[in-house]
C-alpha cells in the first residue's frame, strides 16, 4: 500500500502550542532557483539552453558577416572542410553560420512573441477574473473567437497578408497564443479574489489597480511562469514551421527555413535537414524540461502557504 | 481474520506502550510522539485531549496505520493483545473498517462527492464480507436508521452535498460502525459542527457505544465536551502523556499544570466569567535545558474597567441614525443573486462608542455576511450604515477611502487572511502608506510590540509563523491605522485554547487602550459572552434576540437562544 504524502494540517500542526514552543520559523524557504537545480531533468535542460543561448550571443563574433552569403563551395558535407565545421548548403552557405544566427532569430521570436502574449493574455485575463460579471462574460466570449480558430492557420493567414518580417511573425505568434494564459489568469483570479487577504486589502482601502497587481498577481505567477516557459518552446516551434513553409522573413535566417531548403536535398545530403531539426528539438525539450521543473519546484510553495 | 491471543474481556482492548512516532518529511519532522503509554479498557470511552501539534492526530493514525511516508514508529500498540506496529498492511487493512472505524473531523472531505452516501457505506461491507447487494442494501437502510438519518429510504440515494453537515456526519457514522467494530475511532469529530449538532453527534456515538459495547477513543481539543462525553481523559503535550484523569473531575483534579492553565484558559458558557471581572490564565511552555517542559501560568495583571455603561440605547426602531454610536445599522439586507431568501434579512442595531457588541449565530446565519457588508465588501446591500454619525452605506472613491481608516477587521482564519508573499512589514506598513501616515517603520514596530511580536517579524513571511502569531500580526494590520470600529468575525475560532485566551486577553487589553467600538462575532457562546457588554442572536438572517451580557444568558427570551445555551450547557 502506498503511504499518502503529509496531508498540510498535520504539517502545520507542528506549529500549534501543543507541540510545545515555537519562535517564528529562520527556516527561509529554498528558493526557486536551487529547488530547480535539484531536479536532474531541469539541470540538463539549462545547461542545453545555455549553450544555444552563448551560441547566438557569441555568433557575430565567430561567425561574422551574413550568415545568408556565399560562403564556399556548395553542398560540402560536415567535416569535409574544417573552414565549415557543419558542412555547406545547396548555396555555398555555411551551416554553422546560419544554425549559430538562427538561433537568435529561434531566441527572439520565443521570447518576444511569449512576452506580448503573456502581457496581453494576463491583463486581459486578470481584467476578467477579478471584476467579473458582464466585462468577464464579453471578454471569455472574445477568448473563445480566438480558441476556435485553429492557431496555426490564423498565424499562416496573418504573416502571408501582411509584409513577412521577424516583427509581423513575433506578432502574429502572440495573437495565437495569448488566449491560453488569458484563460488560466482568469482561473487563478477567480480563485484568489476569494481569499481573506484581499478582503482585508480592500478593508484597508486599496484600490483595483493595487490589489490586482500587489495582491494577487504574485500569488498567480507560479502557474503563469510554468505556462510561459512551455508558450517559448511552442513559438518556436511555430516560428520554425512559418520558416519552413516559405512564410519567415525572407532576410533573416532561420532554422526553420533551414529545413526547408535542405528538404529537397534530404536523400542525398540528410544532414542539411538533421542538424537544423535536431537544434529545434534541442531547443523545445531544454524548455519543456525546465517548465516540468519549475511546476514541481513551484507547486509545494502554493500548498505550503 | 484477527488471531485473539486473549479472548479474555478483563485485558484493556487497545493498549499503546511507548508508542514513538517521528516524522522526517520535507513539511515536518521531529518527534511527534514522544513513549506514550495508555490504555483503552472494554466498553469504555477514552477522550485524547491537548492542542494542536500534541501529537494526538498522530497517535490515530499510528493505531489506524495510516501514518504518512516519512514516519518511523517504535514501541508497541495492542489491539486486543496482537500488535498492529509491523503488522503486514494486508492484515491491517482487514483490521481497519472491519474491528476498528474510524471518524474523521470534516464530513465533507471524508466522504466522496460523486458517489451517493448508501453507495459508499455499501462499499464498506463489500470490501469486507460476502454479502449481495440486495443484503447490503438492507444493511445501509438498518445502518442510517439506526444513526438517526431521517427518511433512509429516500437519502440513501442522496449525494453527501444534498446533506447538512450533521447529516454527512451521521452517514460517516453509519459507515465506520457498519461492521460493528469494537474500536471507534473519532478524531475531533464534531469540530466542524455548529453547537447544537454536535450535542446531538455526541449522543449518537455515545448511544452506539452502549449498543455495540464498543470503545470508543475520542480525540479532541475541547475540554468541556470531553468532560461531558468521555470517561477517562489523557492530556496530551509534545507527544507525551501529562495526565490521566476521570473526565468528571477534570476541571477539578487536574494537577499537573498544563492540565490546570488548559482548563483556566477554556471558558464556560456557566462559569460567567467577564472580561471586567476576570482575566483568563495564559498556559505557557519553555523548553529547559534537559528538554523537558516547563510550564508557567500567567494571569496578566490589571483589571479591564467596565465601559461608563451608555445612556439608553434607542431602539431599532427610533427614527434616523445616532449620530453618537459607534456605528449605527438600519435595515441591511444582504442579497445574493440567485438566492432564495436574503442572507441578511433586515437587519438594524446600534454599536455605541467604547463598547462590545456581540453576535452569536451558527453557521449559516448571516453573521459573515453582516460583517462584510458593513465593511462594504460585498455588492447586494441595502439599508443604512453610519459609522461615526457618517454615512457609510452609499460612502464612494476617496470618501469611501477616508471612512475605512476608521473601520478595520480581524479575520477568521490566520492563514488565509494574510497574503503569504509580502512580508509582514509590508503587510503592515503599505496601508499606512496608502493614506499618507508618516513615521511607518516606528509605528509598525509599536504595534509589533503591542499585539506581542519581535521587531525582527518585519522581514519575515507569514508562513514562518505559528497560527497564534499569525491571528496577531491580522490584529495589528487592522489596528495599525487606528480605527474606532473594529469588527472581530470569528477570530479565535480557529485558535487553541491557551493561544485563544491569549488573544482574547489582547483584544480587551486593545479594546480599552485604544478606545475602540468592537463588534464581536463568533458561533461560540462563552466567548461572546466573555468579551462582550451586548450580545445579539442571529438566525437565519435576523437579529432574534439582543440583550445585555448577563440577562441574555440568564433570561432568554427567545425560543432559539435557549437552544443555543441547553446545547452547551
Amino acid at each position: 500500500m502506498a503511504l499518502a504524502e503529509m496531508n498540510t494540517t498535520l504539517a502545520e500542526n507542528a506549529r500549534g502550542p501543543g507541540a510545545g514552543e515555537f519562535a517564528p520559523s529562520r527556516k527561509r524557504r529554498r528558493s526557486v532557483f536551487f529547488t530547480v537545480l535539484r531536479h536532474s531533468g531541469a539541470l540538463v535542460g539549462l545547461m542545453v539552453l545555455g549553450a544555444i543561448i552563448a551560441m547566438a550571443a557569441t555568433a557575430p563574433l565567430i561567425r561574422p558577416g551574413d550568415p545568408l552569403a556565399l560562403a564556399g563551395t556548395p553542398l560540402l558535407w560536415p567535416g569535409q572542410d574544417l573552414a565549415h565545421p557543419l558542412g555547406t548548403d545547396n548555396m555555398g552557405r555555411d551551416v554553422l553560420a546560419g544554425i549559430m544566427h538562427g538561433a537568435r532569430v529561434s531566441l527572439l521570436v520565443g521570447v518576444a512573441a511569449t512576452a506580448l502574449g503573456v502581457l496581453g493574455g494576463v491583463s486581459v485575463g486578470a481584467v476578467a477574473g477579478y471584476f467579473g460579471g458582464r466585462i468577464d462574460n464579453l471578454i471569455v466570449r472574445f477568448i473563445e473567437i480566438f480558441q476556435t480558430i485553429p492557431g496555426f492557420v490564423l498565424l499562416v493567414v496573418l504573416v502571408a497578408v501582411i509584409q513577412p518580417s521577424i516583427w509581423t511573425v513575433i506578432i502574429g505568434i502572440a495573437l495565437t497564443s495569448w488566449d491560453t494564459i488569458a484563460r488560466l489568469t482568469r482561473a487563478e483570479f477567480r480563485t484568489l479574489r476569494q481569499q481573506d487577504y484581499v478582503s482585508a486589502a480592500r478593508s484597508v482601502g486599496y484600490g483595483d489597480a493595487h490589489i490586482i497587481l500587489r495582491e494577487i498577481i504574485p500569488n498567480a505567477l507560479p502557474p503563469l511562469v510554468v505556462t510561459a516557459t512551455i508558450m517559448v518552446a511552442s513559438a518556436i516551434l511555430s516560428e520554425s514551421a512559418l520558416a519552413f513553409l516559405g512564410l519567415g522573413d525572407p532576410n533573416s535566417v532561420s532554422w526553420g527555413a533551414m529545413i526547408g531548403t535542405g528538404r529537397e536535398y534530404i536523400r542525398t545530403h540528410w544532414y542539411l535537414t538533421a542538424i537544423p531539426g535536431g537544434f529545434i528539438v534541442a531547443t523545445v525539450f531544454a524548455l519543456n524540461l525546465i517548465g516540468d521543473a519549475l511546476n514541481d519546484a513551484l507547486s509545494p510553495h502554493l500548498a505550503r502557504t | 481474520m484477527m488471531h485473539r491471543l486473549d479472548p479474555g474481556m478483563t485485558s484493556p482492548l487497545l493498549q499503546l506502550r511507548n508508542l514513538r512516532v517521528s516524522y522526517d518529511a520535507p513539511l515536518r519532522n521531529g518527534v511527534a510522539v514522544g513513549g506514550l503509554d495508555l490504555e483503552v479498557e472494554r466498553g469504555e470511552t477514552l477522550a485524547l485531549v491537548g492542542e494542536s501539534g500534541c501529537g494526538k492526530s498522530t497517535t490515530a493514525l499510528s493505531v489506524l496505520g495510516l501514518l504518512p511516508a516519512h514516519t518511523e514508529i517504535s514501541g508497541q500498540i495492542l489491539f486486543d493483545g496482537g500488535d498492529l506496529v509491523g503488522m503486514a498492511p494486508e492484515r491491517l487493512r482487514a483490521l481497519r473498517g472491519r474491528q476498528i472505524g474510524m471518524i474523521f473531523q470534516e464530513p465533507m472531505t471524508s466522504l466522496n462527492p460523486v458517489y451517493t452516501i448508501g453507495r459508499q457505506i455499501a462499499e464498506v461491507l463489500h470490501e469486507h464480507t460476502d454479502i449481495s447487494a440486495a443484503a447490503a442494501r438492507r444493511r445501509v437502510l438498518e445502518l442510517l436508521e439506526q444513526v438517526g438519518i431521517p427518511d433512509p429510504a429516500h437519502r440513501i440515494d442522496a449525494y453527501p452535498h444534498e446533506l447538512s453537515g450533521g447529516q454527512r456526519q451521521r452517514a460517516m457514522i453509519a459507515m465506520a460502525i457498519a461492521l460493528r467494530p469494537r474500536l471507534l475511532i473519532a478524531d475531533e469529530p464534531t469540530t466542524a459542527l455548529d453547537s447544537t449538532t454536535q450535542m446531538q453527534i455526541l449522543e449518537l456515538i455515545d448511544g452506539l457505544r452502549r449498543e455495540l459495547g464498543m470503545s470508543v477513543l475520542l480525540i479532541s481539543h475541547d475540554l468541556p465536551l470531553v468532560r461531558a462525553w468521555s470517561d477517562r481523559v489523557v492530556v496530551m503535550h509534545h507527544g507525551q502523556k501529562m495526565e490521566t484523569l476521570k473526565s468528571r473531575d477534570l476541571f477539578e483534579a487536574g494537577r499537573h499544570p498544563y492540565t490546570r492553565g488548559l482548563i483556566s484558559a477554556s471558558i464556560r458558557l456557566s462559569d460567567e466569567r467577564h472580561y471586567t471581572t476576570s482575566r483568563l490564565a495564559e498556559v505557557r511552555a519553555h523548553r529547559a535545558a534537559n528538554d523537558e517542559f516547563r510550564f508557567e501560568l500567567h494571569t496578566p495583571p490589571g483589571r479591564i474597567a467596565a465601559t461608563a455603561s451608555a445612556p439608553d440605547l434607542p431602539g431599532p426602531d427610533a427614527a434616523g441614525p445616532d449620530a453618537s454610536a459607534a456605528l449605527d445599522v438600519r435595515d441591511l439586507t444582504v442579497r445574493y443573486p440567485g438566492a432564495d431568501r436574503p442572507a441578511v434579512d433586515g437587519v438594524s442595531f446600534t454599536l455605541a462608542r467604547n463598547q462590545t457588541l456581540g453576535l452569536v449565530g451558527e453557521s449559516g446565519s448571516g453573521k459573515s455576511s453582516l460583517s462584510r457588508a458593513i465593511m462594504r465588501l460585498i455588492p447586494g446591500v441595502t439599508g443604512e450604515i453610519s459609522l461615526l454619525g457618517k454615512d457609510l452605506a452609499g460612502a464612494q472613491g476617496a470618501g469611501l477611502r477616508q471612512a475605512r481608516r476608521h473601520i478595520q477587521m480581524v479575520f477568521q482564519d490566520p492563514y488565509a487572511s494574510l497574503n503569504p508573499r509580502q512580508t509582514v512589514g509590508d503587510i503592515l506598513g503599505n496601508p499606512l502608506k496608502l493614506h499618507g501616515i508618516a513615521e511607518r517603520g516606528e509605528r509598525v514596530r509599536q504595534m509589533l510590540d503591542r499585539v506581542g511580536l519581535p521587531a525582527s517579524s518585519v522581514d519575515r513571511y507569514p508562513h514562518e509563523f505559528s497560527g497564534g502569531q499569525r491571528q496577531r500580526i491580522g490584529i495589528a494590520r487592522a489596528l495599525i491605522l487606528q480605527p474606532d470600529v473594529l469588527i472581530c468575525d470569528e477570530p479565535v475560532s480557529a485558535l487553541d485554547v491557551s493561544i485563544q485566551a491569549q488573544i482574547l486577553n489582547l483584544l480587551a487589553d486593545i479594546r480599552a487602550e485604544f478606545g475602540l467600538s468592537m463588534l464581536f462575532i463568533s458561533h461560540d457562546l462563552a466567548v461572546v459572552q466573555y468579551v462582550s457588554d451586548k450580545v445579539m442572536v442571529m438566525q437565519r438572517g435576523k437579529i432574534v434576540d439582543t440583550g445585555d451580557h448577563t440577562t441574555i444568558w440568564r433570561s432568554p427570551r427567545h425560543p432559539y437562544t435557549k437552544a443555543l445555551i441547553a446545547a452547551v450547557n
